[in-house]
């Protein structure tokens, strides 16, 4: 019985509760109340007095200043609605009217009900939310935060784009810009589930052109372009291929050298002794500095082929410093430099200039790996480190075995020493003070850089690979180039190890092993031919694997688990940190930044990995299938040191401007990154905008839990401080970019 | 048969009764066959270090009898033993080492050789290396290594941690990982210690294991696993949460990886807590990697010992660092100085524990001193080259048996040495680590299975 009166109750009250609303509604479409009527010429318009003219209907566009409409009430007393003479014009503006359009079309602002598709941006133009079309060309804002989707405000009105698999109305508060009175769009979404991803996971050809929002998204993530508002507009407007295209030939304001960047900063920190900088820009952190600069503002698919290949050829600054000492700095940054001009360039160059590298023959050894003819006859394979050849044929050319036959080495031992036979010769010089004999000491010239000498150099008969018998070389002159074009172009396994690699970390793993199926080796196959078609230009094999198929097929999505450094690059972008917050900052001894000191801890120090083997851990690159996907990263500290790192970003950004070095923040607020566009917005706004800014999906307890955080019991967000709900902010910002499986994978 | 934890327990308790293992063991690995096993084989610790890269093993324990001594001198002229001449470009080589810098009694009546920096004492009550294997609490295994295929350092990875050729592929496991599967061992009697670099640990197992990396650097200096950070701290528990209540049906295999390995990361970080507090001894302070790590185990072992522990625990620890190729000397003068200390005080701090503990120390590869001949850091000919198949590695224990030498295994002749490429190999480096399963309790053909080991050292009662 009370039950039955309860519910009784309840009904009565939403009733009540639903007519209030409605009346509110009706209300905010406010009729045209009748104007003062000026008599002018043979015409009568409608100019209010000035100070009730805001209340006024009087509806007008002054595009720029040549036009206007208005209600016109002729001699005989009928009313229209027309353009405005020029006298009747100049009548108008006598009075001002044109600084109150704005308002009196805002009084004509409807409530409209439109459909849209799941996924699929629909335009609401300032147009369509007026009675008449009156200033058509103001600007459209929400306010509070769409539910069911995502909102972006365009100059040419909003585009909503209703969340993937979504059924139900979305209600819009909308108002123009600078005006008070705000009305309701209906949106009916639709779900139309299935459309999206349908990529096919073994072929290689072009996916369809039309590309979702999610789409776009997905490919963006992938080369590291999370959150660019350009090319998103380029992918969703214009498909694939123009997406694909624009990536590719993405052109960066930014800085493009270390050079360059040094001397800019020199002058920006005048205090700071410019020779010392040259000097210690070089140190690594500094240089990973510039790097992550450049990754959140930079060319995003060059930045991502440089991390790429810096994984490829691993190196590390520390080692290279325990022997070569200060000489170090200068061969990392022309190291740095050899990845950031040929990244999206020729392999085939890559790699010369990778063997011809100071640093790297420094880190590998290869300028001990020295051909001497008397110790050579006396034992042919005494003269040489093995280091380099080694690691020329496991880890940067053909690969220990093939990708898909793993149980048969392509070389054996004696292939290593004939490989680093015919690498030797190689030497560091200093311009100043000629030949460093096999040994940088603690140089402390300006710059070292590398030579062969011949008396050095092996140049005779070589054979190798003939016990695996694929990609055999037997020929009577080999030396450096020959054994590296070889390598490149007749022994089948470079480009096949390259394709696999490059498919696998743009797209998804892609199986490996001893049974695997021609139809699944096929990507592999064709990527590889592009390869030597183009002599290794990696472009072409880029445009084929981001335009592919098998790029949008659902075992594309959230495969891979993303870096340290992807991750928090990834984080950056998509919070919408600016620049200002990696500001590099400078020491008389060092520059450095709070962003790339964080990176340090996650066991990614860029431009300091481990090991030579480190590169094994780069989604895709591990001949292990088990860890193919990441794994490597999934380390208890390095977890935890991913959630300090954005801490101390985040920290550093908010803190703002203070004398301290390391206390110095770009005063960054997240309500200003993140909530841009929102104003005053409840918990539950702010929590819809997270989680539409950071693409990932709450379900209903990790919903309840951000908003205990955001909106406590004991301290409501509307009752907070503004400090206050910056740190909430971050605090959630913090848990859902840090370790959040959604967010890490790509 | 699947055998289950409570068996494998009953097994093992079995075994420290008076079951012989020559039920449990392959032919070849019969050790001690008849005799019954220790009967305190039950909460033994194992801790397996893994050295990544090719140690230069021989310059480390040199088999420097004085008779050989001279001409490895000769032949390594650039390590730390080097004699006293100039090399053949002109160098002129100081020697800063004698036979007596080296040299520990105890090898059949000669004396065998360890690195000199391992013969420095730092701290009271802490026994440098060269004094451990002196007091017979450590044994030098020569010769010990695992044939590659070609020398890389995959299939390098593929024998060492898996005990067989096969690697990936869901077809071979990680010997630790076998033994997880097989007896359902719980997730904090397994660790792994330190950077993880193509250590398939969790390949083919279902069971969590324990990827411990939690810096102590960190713990100690800021009090916490996040390093200070006050927005990290307080974001940390939402953070959990918001894993712990994502659905695994949302997540691709890999984000399942990787939800798994973030809850994992914060269950260790309460264990880890919980065990720093206990005291350790304040010279662990002067913090390396090596330290870090090792102290890590030392409390892990502590812990476990002051809770009753009575389960078989393995620790394993890799340790980065040693795929070095030129510039030997000092990167192991210097590698020398940190395990010196580190093993030291490893010993020192588990006191008695350690009878109850090995410490096996082994590496990716290990050198001859042919290839290495010549080296230094100042002679344009430098080579330090090889990823050779075998080499010397180190056991420490108080579970020996007295009659054990301090020289297992089979030593290379000073020929060998100088003149081979690769050492040949005398025994098997499965070996030492199925002997110290077995006296845990544990059957080495589950780790193993089908392998043939060979004939055994003989390290443990």
């Amino acid at each position: 019985m009370l039950a039955t009166r309860l519910v009784k109750t309840c009904a009565i009250l939403f009733l009540l509760g639903a007519g209030v609303l409605s009346s509110a509604s009706s209300s905010a479409i406010a009729a045209p109340r009748r104007a003062e009527v000026v008599r002018r010429a043979n015409a009568k318009f409608f100019v209010p007095a000035r100070k009730k003219l805001l209340s006024r209907n009087l509806t007008c566009n002054f595009s720029r200043g040549r036009t206007a409409l208005g209600y016109i009430t002729t001699k005989s007393g009928k009313k229209t609605f027309r353009v405005l003479s020029s006298k009747e014009l100049k009548a108008a503006r006598k009075k001002k009217l044109h600084n109150i359009c704005p308002s009196v079309c805002a009084r004509q602002i409807r409530a409209i009900e439109i459909g849209a598709v799941e996924n699929t941006p629909t335009r609401i133009t300032p147009a369509m939310m007026l009675k008449i079309a009156c200033n058509p060309r103001a600007s459209l804002e929400i306010v509070g935060a769409p539910i069911l989707g995502q909102a972006i405000a365009t100059s040419s009105g909003i585009d909503y784009i209703p969340h993937l698999h979504v059924n139900g109305i979305e209600r819009l508060r909308l108002r123009f810009k600078g005006v008070s009175t705000s009305a309701s769009a209906a949106i009916s979404i639709s779900s139309i589930a299935g459309t999206e991803f349908v990529g096919r996971a073994l072929e290689i050809s072009p996916y369809r052109v039309a590309l979702t929002p999610n789409e776009v998204d997905h490919l963006l993530q992938k080369v590291g372009a999370d959150n660019d508002a350009q090319l998103r507009h380029i992918g969703i407007t214009q498909g694939r291929e123009a997406l694909v295209e624009a990536i590719l030939n993405y052109q960066s304001p930014n800085l493009t050298s270390v050079n360059s960047a040094a001397n800019t900063l020199a002058e920006q920190y005048q205090y700071f002794d410019y020779f010392v900088f040259q000097r210690n820009y070089r140190h690594s952190p500094s240089l990973r500095a510039f790097w992550l600069a450049q990754m959140l503002e930079g060319n995003p698919l060059r930045e991502r082929m440089m991390l790429f290949w810096h994984h490829h050829f691993a190196i590390n600054l520390d080692a290279l410093k325990f022997s070569n000492g200060a000489a170090s700095n200068w061969w990392l940054q022309e190291h740095f430099e050899i990845l950031r001009a040929r990244s999206l360039g020729s392999f085939r160059s890559l790699l010369q200039a990778m063997r011809d590298d100071p640093a790297m023959s420094g880190w590998l050894n290869n300028s001990q790996n020295q051909y001497r003819l008397d110790v050579f006859q006396q034992n042919p394979a005494a003269t040489t480190n093995d280091n380099f050849g080694r690691e020329l044929m496991e880890l940067f050319t053909i690969g220990r075995t093939d990708r898909f036959n793993q149980s048969i080495p392509y070389y054996n031992e004696t292939d290593v020493k004939s490989a680093a036979l015919a690498m030797t010769g190689q030497h560091l010089y200093a311009p100043s003070s000629g030949l460093i004999p096999g040994y940088g000491g603690w140089y402390n010239g300006n710059g070292v850089t590398q030579g062969w000498e011949l008396n050095r150099s092996f140049r005779g008969r070589i054979t190798m690979f003939s016990q695996s018998g694929v990609g055999v070389l037997d020929r009577s002159i080999v030396d450096r180039d020959t054994l590296m074009d070889h390598l490149l172009f007749n022994h089948p396994g470079t480009a096949r190890n390259l394709a696999f690699k490059l498919i696998s970390y743009f797209a998804f793993p892609q199986t490996q092993g001893d049974n695997v199926s021609a139809a699944e080796q096929a990507p592999t196959n064709t990527i590889a031919e592009i390869l030597l078609a183009n002599g290794y230009e990696v472009i072409p094999a880029l445009r084929t694997i981001l335009n592919s198929s098998l790029m949008f097929a659902p075992e594309s999505r959230d495969t891979c688990i993303q870096s340290p450094t992807e991750q928090i690059v990834s984080a950056a972008r998509r919070i919408g940190l600016p620049l200002q917050v990696l500001e590099i900052q400078s020491t008389p001894w060092q520059l450095e930044s709070a962003f790339a000191d964080s990176i340090n801890g996650t066991g990614h120090a860029i431009l300091d990995l481990p090991t030579v083997f480190a590169g094994q851990k780069q989604c895709g690159a591990s001949l292990d299938s088990q860890r193919a996907h990441g794994e490597g990263w999934l380390e208890d500290q390095s977890i935890f040191n991913r959630l300090r790192a954005v801490g101390r970003i985040l920290d550093f950004s908010m803190r703002g401007p203070s004398s301290n070095y390391w206390e110095h923040g770009a005063g960054v607020k997240l309500k200003d990154t993140l909530l841009n566009g929102l104003v005053n917005p409840s918990a539950e706004e702010v929590l819809t905008r997270i989680e539409s800014r950071f693409g990932v999906s709450l379900n209903v307890a990790q919903h309840r839990r951000i908003l205990d955080t955001l909106n406590p019991f004991s301290a409501p967000w509307s009752g907070a401080t503004e400090q206050i709900k910056e740190q909430r902010l971050a605090q959630v910002t913090l848990a859902l970019v840090a370790v959040f499986p959604q967010f890490i994978m790509r | 048969m699947s055998l289950n934890r409570r068996r494998f327990l009953v097994r093992s308790a079995q075994l420290g009764g008076a079951v012989t293992l020559s039920n449990l063991i392959r032919p070849t690995m019969v050790i001690a066959q008849g005799a019954s096993v220790n009967s305190g084989a039950l909460g033994r610790y194992f801790v397996h270090v893994v050295l990544d890269g090719g140690v230069c093993g021989l310059s480390l324990c040199p088999p420097a009898e004085s008779a050989t001594f001279a001409a490895l001198q000769t032949r390594r002229s650039a390590l730390m033993a080097r004699q006293t001449g100039t090399l053949s470009n002109g160098t002129p080589i100081i020697t800063p080492y004698s036979l007596s810098d080296v040299s520990i009694a105890g090898h059949s009546g000669a004396p065998y050789g360890v690195h000199p920096y391992f013969k420095q004492t730092e701290w009271s009550g802490v026994l440098s290396l060269h004094d451990q294997l002196s007091a017979g609490r450590g044994r030098i295994l020569a010769g010990v290594g695992k044939p590659t295929v070609d020398g890389s350092h995959d299939s390098a990875m593929k024998k060492l941690l898996t005990g067989t050729d096969v690697w990936g592929g869901g077809v071979a496991k990680h010997w630790l990982a076998a033994l997880i599967d097989r007896y359902e061992m719980p997730v904090d009697t397994v660790w792994s210690l330190g950077p993880q670099p193509g250590i398939p640990l969790v390949a083919n197992t279902s069971r969590p294991i324990t990827l411990d990396r939690l810096s102590s650097y960190d713990y100690y200096r800021w009090g916490s696993y996040l390093g200070g950070n006050q927005t990290a701290d307080q974001a940390s528990d939402l953070a959990r949460a918001l894993v712990e209540d994502e659905d695994e049906q949302r997540l691709t295999p890999s984000g399942q990886r990787l939800r798994e390995a973030v809850l994992h990361a914060f269950n260790s970080r309460d264990s880890a807590v919980q065990r720093n507090a206990a005291t350790v001894r304040s010279e662990w302070s002067g913090n390396t990697q090596v330290s870090g790590l090792f102290q890590d185990a030392v409390k892990i072992i502590r812990f476990a010992e002051a809770n009753g522990n009575v389960e078989p625990m393995i620790i394993r620890i890799t340790v980065q660092g040693f795929d070095t190729h030129g510039f030997q000397r000092g990167q192991i003068d210097s590698h020398a100085t940190y395990f010196n200390r580190a093993i030291g005080l490893m010993m020192a701090d588990l006191g008695s524990i350690m009878t109850k503990t090995a410490i096996l120390m082994e590496s990716e590869f290990g050198r001859t001193i042919h290839d290495n001949s010549q080296g230094s850091s100042f002679a344009p000919d430098t080579r330090g080259t090889d990823h050779g198949w075998a080499n010397n590695h180190l056991i420490f224990s108080g579970g020996f048996r007295s009659a054990t030498p301090l020289v297992v295994g089979g030593a290379a002749s000073v020929s060998e040495l100088t003149n081979s490429t690769i050492l040949s190999r005398k025994a098997d480096s499965r070996l030492p680590v199925a002997e110290t399963l077995q006296w845990m309790g544990i059957n080495p053909s589950d780790a193993f299975p089908g392998v043939d080991l060979g004939t055994p050292l003989r390290l443990f009662v």
